[in-house]
Parts: C-alpha cells; sequence; structure tokens
C-alpha cells in the first residue's frame, strides 16, 4: 500500500478510537447523573415519579445519548474487535465516580468482576472478526 | 439468615438487568435490521417500523434498568449491562447466521464469572 494511504489509515484509526474513547467517558458520566437523580427522587407512589425529573436525571440521559451517537458513529466504520473492549474499560469509570462521588463500597469481588468482565467483552469483540 | 437474604436480593437485580440486557439486545437487533432498510423519503425514513420498534425495545429495556438501578449501586448495575454481549451473540448465531467461535464462548463464560463475583 502506498505510504500516504497507510498514513491516512492509521490517522483513520486513532480518530475512530479517539471517538470510541470519548464516548465511553459520555456514558459513564450520564449513568454517574442518572444514578445521583434516582438518588434524589422518590418513586414510592406514580405521583413521585414526578420528582425523577430532576437536572441530575435529565442532564444523565443527555450525556448518555450523546455517548450513544458517537458510539453509533464509530461502529459504522470500527471493528468490534477494538470497540467492545474500549467501550467496558467505562465501567472502570463508573467504578471510579461511583465509589469517589457516591460513596459505593466494592469489594475486592466487585472489581474483580469487572475485570473479568473487560476480558470476557474483549474475547467476545475478538470472536467477532470470525476469530 | 441474613446474609441469604441480601444475597437473593441481589440476584433480584441481576434478573432485572438479564430482562433488560435481553430486550434491549433485541432492540438492537430491529435498529440493525432497520438502517440496512433505510431507504425512500425522508418521510418514509422516519415511519421505518424497525427502528421504532427497536427504540421502543430500548426503552423498555430501560425502564427495567432504572428499577434496577433505584435500589442498588451503579458501580455494579453498569457493568452487568455487559451481558447485552451475550445475548447479541447468541440472537446474531440465530438471526444473522455468525456462529459462535471460541472466542466468544470464552468472553461469555469470562462475562458470567463477572456477574457473579458483582453479585457478592
Amino acid at each position: 500500500m502506498k505510504p500516504n494511504l497507510m498514513r491516512k489509515k492509521r490517522k483513520k484509526g486513532f480518530g475512530l478510537m479517539a471517538l470510541v474513547i470519548t464516548s465511553t467517558f459520555f456514558a459513564a458520566f450520564g449513568q454517574y447523573f442518572i444514578k445521583k437523580g434516582l438518588n434524589q427522587a422518590s418513586i414510592a407512589s406514580l405521583s413521585d415519579l414526578l420528582s425523577l425529573l430532576n437536572f441530575s436525571f435529565i442532564f444523565g440521559f443527555g450525556l448518555y445519548g450523546v455517548g450513544a451517537v458517537m458510539l453509533i458513529m464509530a461502529l459504522r466504520e470500527g471493528k468490534l474487535s477494538l470497540v467492545y473492549p474500549i467501550i467496558s474499560l467505562g465501567f472502570i469509570w463508573v467504578a471510579l465516580l461511583g465509589s469517589y462521588l457516591l460513596k459505593e463500597t466494592l469489594s475486592l469481588a466487585n472489581w474483580l468482576g469487572i475485570m473479568v468482565i473487560i476480558g470476557g467483552a474483549s474475547f467476545v469483540g475478538l470472536g467477532d472478526k470470525h476469530g | 439468615m441474613s446474609g441469604w437474604v441480601i444475597s437473593m436480593v441481589k440476584w433480584y437485580f441481576v434478573a432485572l438487568i438479564i430482562i433488560a440486557t435481553w430486550i434491549g439486545a433485541y432492540g438492537a437487533l430491529y435498529l440493525k435490521k432497520g438502517a440496512r432498510e433505510l431507504k425512500g423519503s425522508l418521510i418514509q425514513k422516519i415511519t421505518n417500523k424497525k427502528i421504532w420498534s427497536g427504540l421502543m425495545l430500548y426503552g423498555l429495556a430501560s425502564v427495567f434498568s432504572l428499577m434496577a438501578l433505584k435500589y442498588e449501586n451503579v458501580s455494579i448495575i453498569y457493568p452487568l449491562t455487559s451481558m447485552s454481549y451475550i445475548w447479541v451473540a447468541l440472537l446474531s448465531k440465530k438471526y444473522l447466521k455468525e456462529d459462535l467461535n471460541k472466542y466468544k464462548i470464552i468472553g461469555i463464560a469470562l462475562i458470567i464469572l463477572g456477574v457473579v463475583l458483582l453479585a457478592k
């Protein structure tokens, strides 16, 4: 392949990875805000459901939506073998956000579970390219 | 005694996410099929049945996820959504003729192990 073409492909690859990684940040923060909004709301009765319409909850969905759109754009051109594992790295961001900002407790087994899932997602992604 | 109750409750949340990801996987399938058939005028594209079905399935799936998310940590619930990879692999085998190879099987096994560890 001509060197210029190879350079273009590599640039495209980096751009794609940057898009996917950015989308995981949007998704992670989206999940954080959705959880924050849920914590602030009460759902004891049907009328209470309106309390879900708080800033955090709606903002969270917005962020998550932006992340989803970015991911769809990336998936059109990218290979799942790389996209799946990067998406699952988002679980680490959420775990960190949850631990530090929402004071959620994660046991060692829980953290191990997240790592194992990242591994599992990587394998499934790998398998998608007819590995 | 209470430990048993706690683990039962945790598995209730796992069950909710299983339902959510299962519905979501069908949503993804409909969206994928609908996207392939996007043609015609703008009106025809906007009223694509498969795309709307897919979006509604996603909406339904998120209701189940939110039910779990209300009472359990997001650090636990969010990784559980990776179970959708399992369903997508199975549905792809059934509807898109994409076979399960050894990598997918290992991956599915690892995801299941991860889910068990997260439910502890």
